[in-house]
């Protein structure tokens, strides 16, 4: 979920075009497989953290909304955070 | 191209089940291409190796959108059927296809919609099963003879039993779903492997039971209808399970009433015999006996005395149920408000001998063993 909100930061964009961006980002490393990206999609425009603001063929496109970003910088918080517990934590075990 | 149908020995929300079921009928060379209603359709084709994802829905929709089918197809899946607005069923023969869920907390969202839906229809299910228990306790508490009622009615059985198979049944949805739901949440994937025929042999046994169930209550109700009878007394051959008028007032005046027939029936409705069955009560019989008018009155002096008597018997499959069928059948018989001298002769299971002096009535009923019967006079 972190990864497809990162994904939709700077532009407006398609499920397949998120799933690409994700591989390359990750190196390959994270795959989204299209029933994960179409139930984020699904959760996250019913939560208005995204909204559709057009369609360009089959494809639906949408954008991140202000409660999406929001989201977006406390989940990076968060994870900040997680890391910096966990080297503390070696710190302090060696 | 052949089909053939099959229903699965197992809960339709277990979708691991359903995943491994679908593929073992590939195996079998019977490909799965949609549902109709309860049945699985499948096409009889050459074995094939075939994998399949029972996907929950993420809205109402019947069909997956453009855009899924072709996010799904560059992953390597094929759109197979839907299964009502639950579930989507995908296939691959692909060995590099992308699993469809790559992440099970979010495939637990798409559960926990699917439990939501469960909830809802669990709660329409409920309020028929509230509104069908609610007619069929109205149904017991308005009638004189509940107890007769249910003996005697095998809709009322068939209905009890039905709704509590379908409360079973949603709850054992609800469980599957549930399950899933929780393991996913937990963060551990699916494996997509189970043996489907481990821990369901109750729910198929409960199949099989209810469905057994079902046919008999039919059978019997169609078989009833054809079997029961209602005959003038002289047109009865079989020997009948009750006491002749005629010996009962040993007089030589006495002769039978002159007989009564209505609506251009063949049935003397003065002397005549009803027969009944169900599976609770292989024999009921109602006969009624109805003398001429003598030359003497009534103790009372109301009219020229008339002697009439009616016999009900009853042989239950099962005896437990005599002592409370003996015992409406004294609250039917035995009038609130009047006066009668009741005694318990020490003979049978139990005889109660009730007389009302005021009217010159007399009661007898007598149970013995799983034969209740009311003799009235």
């Amino acid at each position: 979920m972190f990864y497809t909100l990162m994904a939709f930061l700077y532009g407006e964009y398609s499920g397949a075009e998120i799933a690409s961006i994700v591989e390359k980002l990750t190196k390959g490393r994270v795959r989204l497989g299209p029933a994960t990206l179409y139930t984020i999609l699904g959760h996250f425009e019913e939560e208005q953290i995204l909204m559709e603001t057009r369609t360009d063929g089959r494809k639906r496109i949408y954008r991140i909304t202000d409660k999406g970003i929001q989201m977006y910088h406390d989940e990076r918080e968060q994870l900040a955070q997680c890391l910096a517990d966990s080297a503390t934590w070696e710190e302090e075990s060696k | 191209m052949k089909y053939c149908y099959k229903r699965p020995a197992f809960d339709f929300y277990d979708t691991v089940a359903m995943e491994c079921w679908l593929s073992d009928m590939a195996k079998r060379g019977l490909l799965y291409t949609g549902n109709n209603l309860e049945y699985f359709r499948f096409l009889k084709a050459e074995p094939q190796n075939i994998c399949y994802r029972v996907e929950p829905t993420t809205n109402d929709e019947m069909e997956p959108s453009d855009e899924m089918l072709s996010a799904y197809t560059d992953a390597g899946w094929e759109f197979v059927a839907h299964q009502g607005n639950q579930f989507f069923i995908w296939k691959s023969t692909r060995p590099d296809a992308t699993e469809l869920h790559t992440d099970p907390i979010v495939q637990s969202e798409s559960y926990r919609r699917l439990c939501k839906k469960l909830t809802r229809s669990a709660v329409g299910t409920g309020l028929c099963v509230a509104v069908i228990s609610a007619m069929i306790l109205g149904g017991f508490l308005a009638s004189d003879r509940p107890v007769t009622l249910f003996l005697t009615s095998p809709l009322y059985i068939f209905l009890a039993v039905s709704e509590l198979f379908i409360v079973a049944q949603v709850v054992q949805q609800a469980r599957s779903a549930l399950r899933i739901k929780k393991m996913l949440a937990d963060g551990f994937s699916l494996s997509h492997k189970k043996d489907y025929h481990k821990g369901y042999r109750v729910y198929r046994i409960m199949n099989v039971l209810s469905l057994l169930f079902s046919i008999a209550v039919l059978v019997t109700a169609l078989l009833t209808l054809t079997t029961d009878w209602r005959k003038s007394t002289v047109d009865v051959t079989e020997p009948l399970p009750y006491l002749s008028l005629d010996l009962i007032e040993q007089s030589k005046e006495f002769d039978w009433a002159d007989p009564y027939p209505i609506y251009q029936s063949n049935v003397d409705y003065n002397n005549f015999v009803d027969f009944t069955w169900t599976l609770l009560v292989p024999e009921h019989y109602k006969i009624h006996q109805v003398g001429a008018e003598q030359s003497h009155m009534w103790s009372d002096d109301s009219g020229y005395y008339k002697p009439s008597a009616t016999t009900e018997y009853c042989r239950l499959t099962f005896s437990a149920f005599a002592p409370a069928l003996l015992n409406e059948l004294m609250d039917l018989h035995l009038l609130e408000g009047e006066t009668y001298t009741i005694t318990e002769p020490d003979a049978f299971d139990r005889t109660v001998l009730a007389v009302n002096e005021e009217y010159s009535m007399s009661h007898l009923f007598v149970q013995w063993g799983n034969r209740p019967q009311s003799y009235s006079r």
